[in-house]
């Protein structure tokens, strides 16, 4: 039997991002990847794409442009010189979408379905296992696919967090509603982001047909309802008991559980593309320190 | 009184305590430690106190409620018990408490014991080393908890 993981491929698309697997394997990010595979976001040879560019894309996932701001801003909060060794030329309004690798976006406990560069597929088969009856993702089998990912590698608070953010948002932008409108994303679809880099085909089908647009339902997902649920999770860890747990282990391991919680917090705030604002732990505190002072 | 140690804060009147945390840290294992020199990760005792206003519950269900959402939430988790015990100052305890194992890294003990003064819920988490967890440790440690007890102001702070 052929599984969905190993089903073929489709053919490489050439007009649209004009980029090569190779390129796109140096993408971390199933989302970005996508979007540059798809021609929504072009980059140069080197990686380098527009801010301006990905701030269009976002809009037309019918996100707000709030990601854009917190990119810009988040970037002008750190120095110049941490950007410039985050993000290479961001400083100058571009982002390179092959140095994200190795970057704060990085988190273990991830799928780990592109934590190679090519899809994994014994990974991708991993994941697909989670879908329900079915055959669909919903917020239970996000929920468990992330738990179960997040505790197959060390992983700190921190990690479970951008995990969360990060599957959250592709599947709230990618999910399409079922009758009860609810929302949720088939193995196919699933397929097609995180090995084919391809737009769902249902979720494809709600794409406006004037050819500059974006989704056709009218109400935008804003940044803030997209990881609503995220952000109160992250909130209210301190107050639950498995946030207690997890913070003792974080304590008990020398991690710093507080600052995981505000990274978390940062990184969903500007999670739906993937790049979060472009600082490491190390730069996070001088820059405090430089507006305390 | 002062609502947070070591900080001055000048709230508006109509505020009040809702809920409290305090951490402990133990010292950092010493280079003795043969895991510090082979680079795996030394387990350093933490203590999370946490503290916040549940109402009319019964302990033995807030206890429940705490095991049911650390079996679903907690990755990892193994060995797990409930036991009731007593307070030195003869009120109701229960412990919670589980392995949380990371292969290869290291193996942890965690504890957490409940006591009800009031509508006040005090939960304390203990993270040990479940390698050096010895029963003289051990004992150590659930005398500590046993002696936990209201100061008699009814405060959450």
């Amino acid at each position: 039997m052929t599984s969905i993981a190993n089903r073929p491929p489709p053919p490489f698309r050439p007009e649209a991002g004009k980029v090569s697997q190779e390129q796109l394997n140096k993408i971390p990010c199933p989302n970005l990847r996508t979007l540059v595979n798809e021609g929504w976001i072009k980059i140069d040879k080197d990686g380098l794409a527009d801010v301006g560019n990905i701030d269009e894309a976002f809009k037309r996932l019918g996100l707000s442009s709030l990601p854009r701001q917190a990119l810009v801003k988040g970037g002008e909060s750190a120095t110049a010189a941490a950007v410039q060794e985050q993000f290479g030329h961001m400083v100058s309004g571009k982002i390179n979408l092959f140095r994200l690798t190795g970057s704060v976006i990085d988190h273990a406990g991830d799928t780990q379905v592109l934590r190679g560069g090519a899809p994994n597929k014994a990974r991708l088969e991993w994941m697909l296992g989670f879908a329900n009856k079915d055959g669909r993702f919903g917020k239970a089998e996000i929920a468990e696919l992330q738990r179960s990912a997040a505790t197959s590698e060390p992983a700190t608070l921190r990690d479970r967090a951008i995990g969360v953010a990060e599957l959250t948002a592709i599947f709230q932008v990618y999910g399409t509603k079922d009758a009860s409108g609810k929302k949720s994303l088939s193995k196919e679809g699933v397929t097609d982001l995180w090995q084919n880099s391809r737009f769902p085909e249902e979720w494809r089908a709600q794409l406006k047909s004037d050819g500059v647009g974006g989704v056709t339902n009218a109400n935008q997902t804003t940044t803030l309802s997209l990881i609503a649920g995220v952000v109160g999770m992250a909130f209210r860890q301190i107050g639950t008991a498995a946030g207690r747990a997890l913070m003792g282990i974080d304590m008990a391991t020398g991690r710093d559980p507080q600052l995981n919680q505000t990274w978390a917090m940062s990184l969903s705030q500007s999670c739906p593309a993937g790049p979060p604002t472009a600082a490491s732990k190390k730069d996070v505190d001088a820059s405090h320190q430089a507006k305390l002072g | 009184m002062p609502v947070h140690a070591g900080l001055h804060l000048a709230l508006p009147p109509e505020f009040t305590i809702d809920q409290t945390m305090v951490s402990f840290r133990a010292p950092p294992p010493t280079v003795g430690d043969p895991r510090v020199m082979q680079k795996q990760t030394p387990i350093r005792p933490s203590l999370i106190v946490h503290r916040r206003d549940v109402g009319d519950v019964a302990l033995e269900i807030l206890a429940g409620e705490i095991t049911a959402e650390l079996v679903q939430s907690v990755g990892g988790l193994s060995g797990l018990t409930t036991e009731a015990f007593s307070y030195d100052d003869g009120d109701l305890g229960i412990i919670i408490s589980f392995d949380f194992a990371v292969p290869e890294v290291m193996t942890a003990r965690q504890y957490h014991v409940v006591r009800k003064d009031g509508p006040i819920l005090t939960t304390l988490t203990l993270t040990v080393d479940k390698l050096t967890l010895t029963d003289t440790a051990k004992t150590r440690w659930l005398a500590f908890f046993a002696a936990v007890a209201r100061d008699g102001t009814g405060a959450l702070a």
